[in-house]
């Protein structure tokens, strides 16, 4: 009986090692497991000619979804902010900038989406205050300098395309009389970096801006429906409506000065040369 | 039905081998890392044939600080140890490693816990008999044990193919991942109910398999 049952085991372990080692592919290239920036970057990957999706998946494509892959590429899915670390172990990996600028490798990106794309249109990162405050003074302001040629000229300047500027715009700045302090939610980077970068500029129009940091995404907008944020600085426009729609909140996008760009990023493999043949 | 196999079959049949792979591998390994550990944890209590409660005390500390690491944080934090062994930090054969890191203690505790059952009259008659520390660990720990530790070994097998439902995070794939990805990100309630019946089938095959070892093997009347 023991025998019969360690032989059963033994087979079960053979016929599993010989299906999960034989499956190995050309090109392994990493994407993110989720459903939005998994198909984003799948998208990214048929922009660049290294495979074609089925007609009309858009933004929510998986690898299920690939209808021709001609150099025979392996799509590895998995945890997006684990791809950088992956990277020895890939040929390429397709990461969110935020992601590939927090992990040091921005500057080697092969090729980005750009601002034209419609993942850049879609999942810009707007400027979000709770809804009736959009008019006001001091949320005018920020918005402006935000959009300001000054800041998106910094954006463009500082982040090796791992952020990208949407593009200036001429907004007005009211008139502040009385000095303001704004408090506003943010992540780490780049939001924060933006805002302190726009913080002196505002001082010289009276209004004080007061960064909060946040590593996470539910918190800085029930702070800004509850009133302890005036505004917050971190997720793109879906982000918004979903977290609108599941919480029950009341949260209008003002502005939207930056994208953050999907990139193939060089692992085992230098660069794209090799998808050319 | 026909269409849903059609459509779905091959990624829940390889879904299937990776989750069994990622856990009868890590199994393995952990016990072959935690059946030693789980031994010198009992033996070293005071009271135990090698009492050296001090050593007991930090090696116990030991133990529960990897027990006590979050498994989805193990992953990460063992990738550099995972290429090492594995050569790679992506795919099945890379999860086995911070997965076997993971169960070894436990199996550390599941054994001390089926070596604590033992009456202490067995191993006092063993001792009185003239046996070595390492008879009685063999001949009379161990081998008293066995229908305890085969119990032991379901709820270590169950626990580790829970745990390959996380592996999804470094591209190992497994059914958890399936489920996950499809079934909840992108709302296939059919590939989630296929996966949770998979899953429930394997479940029940392996803690039948081990009730009927550790039967076989308990020699008490009952």
């Amino acid at each position: 009986m023991k025998k019969l049952i360690s032989l059963a085991l033994c087979a079960v372990l053979a016929v599993s090692l010989a299906a999960c080692g034989g499956k190995s592919g050309g090109y392994k290239i990493g994407i993110p497991a989720d459903a939005t920036n998994g198909g984003r970057a799948l998208q990214l990957l048929q922009d660049q000619g290294i495979l074609t999706l089925t007609e009309g998946v858009g933004l929510e494509a998986t690898e299920r979804d690939i209808a021709e892959n001609p150099y025979n590429v392996e799509i590895v899915p998995m945890e997006a902010a684990a791809l950088p670390s992956s990277l020895p172990d890939l040929d390429f990996a397709v990461i969110n900038g935020n992601y590939a600028s927090g992990a040091g490798i921005g500057d080697t990106v092969l090729v980005s989406e750009d601002a034209e794309s419609v993942a850049a249109q879609t999942y810009g990162n707007v400027l979000a205050v709770k809804e009736g405050r959009e008019t006001e003074p001091a949320i005018q302001a920020l918005a402006a300098v935000l959009m300001s040629q000054d800041v998106q000229d910094w954006i463009a300047a500082n982040y090796n395309g791992v952020v990208m500027p949407m593009g200036a715009e001429e907004l007005t700045i009211p008139e502040i009389t009385e000095p303001v302090t704004l408090k506003v939610g943010a992540s780490p980077s780049p939001h924060a970096e933006i805002l302190e970068y726009a913080a002196p500029i505002l001082a010289e129009h009276n209004v004080t801006l007061e960064i909060v940091e946040f590593d996470d995404y539910v918190m800085p907008n029930t702070a800004v429906e509850d009133g302890s944020l005036d505004a917050n600085y971190f997720q793109h426009q879906p982000y918004l409506d979903d977290f609108n729609a599941e919480q029950g909140t009341h949260i209008v996008s003002v502005v939207t000065p930056h994208y953050e760009p999907m990139g193939i990023y060089p692992g085992k493999t230098a660069d794209l040369s090799v998808f050319s043949k | 039905m026909a269409e849903f196999f059609a459509e779905y079959g091959s990624l829940l049949w390889e879904g299937t081998l990776e989750t069994l792979y990622m856990t009868f591998v890590p199994t393995l390994v952990a016990y072959l890392i935690g059946l030693p550990l789980g031994v010198l944890l009992t033996t070293t209590k005071s009271g135990g044939i090698m009492a050296a409660p001090r050593f007991n005390a930090v090696f116990g500390w030991f133990v529960n600080l990897f027990r006590s690491i979050p498994f989805m944080i193990l992953i990460f934090f063992v990738l550099p140890f995972t290429r090492l062994i594995a050569g790679t930090s992506i795919g099945a054969t890379a999860a086995n490693v911070p997965l076997s890191i993971a169960a070894a203690p436990f199996v550390a505790r599941m054994v001390e816990q089926s070596l604590e059952e033992i009456d202490a009259g067995v191993v006092e008659a063993a001792r009185c008999m003239g046996a070595t520390n390492w008879q009685i660990i063999t001949r009379v720990l161990l081998v008293e044990s066995v229908p305890s530790l085969l119990r032991g070994l379901s709820i270590t097998i169950i626990t580790i193919f829970g745990y390959t439902a996380v592996t999804g995070a470094v591209g190992a794939g497994g059914l958890g991942n399936i489920a996950f990805r499809f079934g909840y990100q992108r709302y296939q309630s059919d590939v989630m109910y296929a996966t949770i019946v998979l899953v429930v089938i394997l479940v029940c095959i392996i803690q039948s398999v081990c009730n009927l070892l550790a039967r076989k093997a308990d020699k008490r009347n009952r």
